[in-house]
């Protein structure tokens, strides 16, 4: 009567809806709710197909074939960085990263450049946006991994930000500051993710 | 009485000790024994996706099954049943994964990450009984899948024997089964010592029926408190030797593979604690019952290996930073398809037959 | 013959282990249980469920697909 799937089999053919069929059915349409609610409330996710090719690669070739091409790409950034013209390298990463958006160095040479200006809070978000997109700078067997720069970084700007929530718990910048650094020692502890 | 008390504490000891000893030895943070995050791994090894950083054919989970075989054919418990809902079972199968990779985590690895001072499984282990709570009102409520019969003995034989071509793979390495060479699937303790435990626990674990959300169950609905027993025993054991080992780090913020949507946490293992009940058992009681001869176990164990594909090729599982949209979206389904479930196969009382109690006073 | 007698044949665990349960809770002291199940995994269910709360299982028999149990209240 109320839900065809109460009938058949086994289910002795009388419709009693009780209270529990009638939280059931709240909670059903609560959820279906909700659900529809979030899928509209989003753009579909479906520029997400690096992920089979992406993962897919791996072994040492791959790795000294893309060294190879990001230090053609990264070269002059580089040269810049050492000359200490952070602006203009700066800018020159912003044109490579919209042009290779998946390229994750991008982040590693942001972060670089920030803490060479003293720029704490803007170096770790980029080494958290680097790890995102690439595990491998958090993993030890790689020959991408730089772990222990970050780890330095990440215990100077915990103890740093700590300091200064307590000085401002409300800051939102400060929060966002720790959340990052939470991240990434999260993802420097390991574990299965 | 004695008897069947020891040996679900020793189950809970043995997956205690295990686990926090599978860390020292090189499995990953948190997760010496995580049935949820070993599947995962084996749908990898099998290429049902492909994150070769969480491709690795874990010796452990081969041990669950296989121990359990051992054991029971020993005892003479290996019982042929099946033919319950198969089709279900192997979707709620699906959805147990969805909800542990959405926490990261069965519920074992729950109470490892708790004994380990991992705070955020707080939430996931209030979820977990919650969905189990929510599970035994139904239960009480006349729920229950249609009943399971006897079958031909082959049957029982089929996923045991899967399980140890698997074994065979392991130590043959032929090239379609991968094994990652960094991320959590390079972390791994030993093969013959992970085999080694991974037996002796599904061995045991078949002896008792240990199971975490059966112990919860048995508590709730009977205040019977023997699984219960052996699931502390498993937690006590893990913080003692998770603080000897120097494993043990108290917080919220920084443990690994964790996040802090506490709100999520909780809907997913309410979902898995919910899911568990309805189909008798934790996903590392799927496995043991998959071993000892229950077919319809092995088809929810079958289940889990896709989902533990399919949580990949769709990116539901969470990170450190968080669920991902998918995953929350696949977790809301995985409720509402539980809870549409649970009403479908409800007897209800009054109903013509239902429930043929008859209390005689002689 | 037992004081209380329950049948619940044609149900699967944990049911059965649910009404033994019930069954027992409403009994005097000393007085016996016979619960007749048709689910070979109850047999081992409800009987742990007894022992592990003091309860003394006196007798199982299995007739074909019948198992009767004999519990005496503590």
């Amino acid at each position: 009567m109320l839900f065809p799937l109460l009938k058949g089999q086994g289910y002795h053919g009388e419709q009693i809806v009780d209270w529990l069929d009638k939280l059931s059915i709240a909670a059903i349409a609560g959820l279906t709710l909700i659900t529809v609610g979030m899928l509209a409330n989003q753009e579909m996710i479906t520029r997400r197909h690096d992920n089979a090719e992406g993962v897919a690669k791996g072994g040492e070739d791959s790795y000294a074939l893309q060294m190879e091409m990001d230090k053609k790409i990264y070269e002059e950034v580089v040269s810049l960085k050492e000359q200490g013209h952070y602006p203009e390298a700066m800018a020159k990463l912003e044109t490579i990263i919209k042009k290779y958006p998946e390229n994750s160095l991008s982040y590693v040479y942001l972060a670089q450049l920030y803490l060479e200006q003293g720029e704490l809070r803007e170096t770790i978000h980029n080494y958290r946006r680097a790890v995102e997109m690439e595990a491998d700078y958090v993993d030890e067997r790689t020959p991408l991994f730089i772990g222990n720069e970050i780890k330095k970084l990440v215990t100077e700007g915990r103890e740093k930000f700590s300091r200064e929530k307590a000085l401002k718990p409300k800051d939102k910048e400060v929060r966002k500051a720790l959340k990052d650094v939470y991240y990434l020692q999260s993802r420097l502890a390991g574990g299965c993710e | 009485m004695r008897r069947i008390i020891d040996v679900s504490i020793i189950t809970g000891a043995l997956l205690g000790l295990g686990g926090v000893l599978l860390v020292y030895l090189g499995n990953p943070a948190n997760s010496g024994i995580c049935v949820s995050c070993f599947i995962e791994n084996i749908a990898g090894a099998l290429q049902l996706h492909k994150n070769i950083r969480m491709s690795y054919l874990r010796p452990e989970l081969i041990g669950f099954v296989l121990g359990s075989t051992l054991m029971a054919t020993k005892t003479r418990r290996f019982r042929v049943r099946g033919g319950s809902a198969p089709v279900i079972r192997f979707f709620m199968g699906f959805f147990l994964i969805v909800g542990c990779t959405v926490f990261i985590g069965c519920p074992i690895k729950m109470f490892l990450r708790l004994s380990a001072g991992d705070l955020t499984a707080i939430a996931a282990t209030v979820g977990l009984v919650f969905g189990v709570w929510v599970g035994v009102r139904y239960i009480k409520g006349g729920f229950a899948l249609p009943r399971d019969e006897e079958l031909p003995r082959i049957n029982g034989f089929v996923i045991p024997l899967f399980t140890f071509l698997l074994l065979v793979f392991l130590f043959l390495n032929p090239s379609f089964i991968k094994a990652g060479q960094k991320g959590p699937a390079a972390w791994h303790a030993p093969l013959p010592i992970s085999l080694l435990i991974g037996l002796a626990i599904g061995a045991f674990a078949q002896k008792s029926g240990l199971c975490i959300t059966g112990g919860v169950r048995n508590f709730l609905l009977v205040r019977e408190r023997t699984l219960l027993n052996g699931v502390i025993t498993a937690f006590l054991v893990a913080l003692i030797f998770s603080i000897l080992l120097g494993q043990f780090r108290w917080g919220m913020n920084a443990q690994p593979a964790s996040h802090l949507s506490h709100g999520w946490t909780f809907l997913a293992m309410a979902l898995v604690g919910f899911v568990s009940i309805l189909i008798d058992g934790c996903p590392f009681r799927q496995l043991i019952k998959a071993g000892q001869g229950d077919v319809d176990a092995g088809v929810t164990t079958l289940g889990m290996l896709v989902g533990g594909g399919l949580v990949y090729v769709w990116v539901l599982g969470s990170t450190s930073a968080g669920p991902t949209f998918q995953g929350k979206i696949a977790v809301l389904i995985g409720m509402i398809f539980a809870a549409v479930v649970a009403m479908a196969f409800r007897k209800k009382k009054g109903g013509s037959q239902s429930l043929k109690l008859k209390a005689t006073q002689l | 013959m037992a004081d209380v007698t329950i049948d619940v044949c044609g149900e699967v665990c944990p049911l059965p282990v649910m009404k033994t349960n019930e069954a027992l809770a409403n009994m005097k002291t000393g007085e016996t249980l016979e619960v007749i199940v048709d689910y070979p995994p109850s047999r081992e269910n409800v009987k742990r469920l007894a022992t592990s709360k003091g309860h003394e299982v006196l007798d199982i028999t299995e007739q074909g697909e019948i198992i009767r149990m004999l519990i005496k209240k503590a």
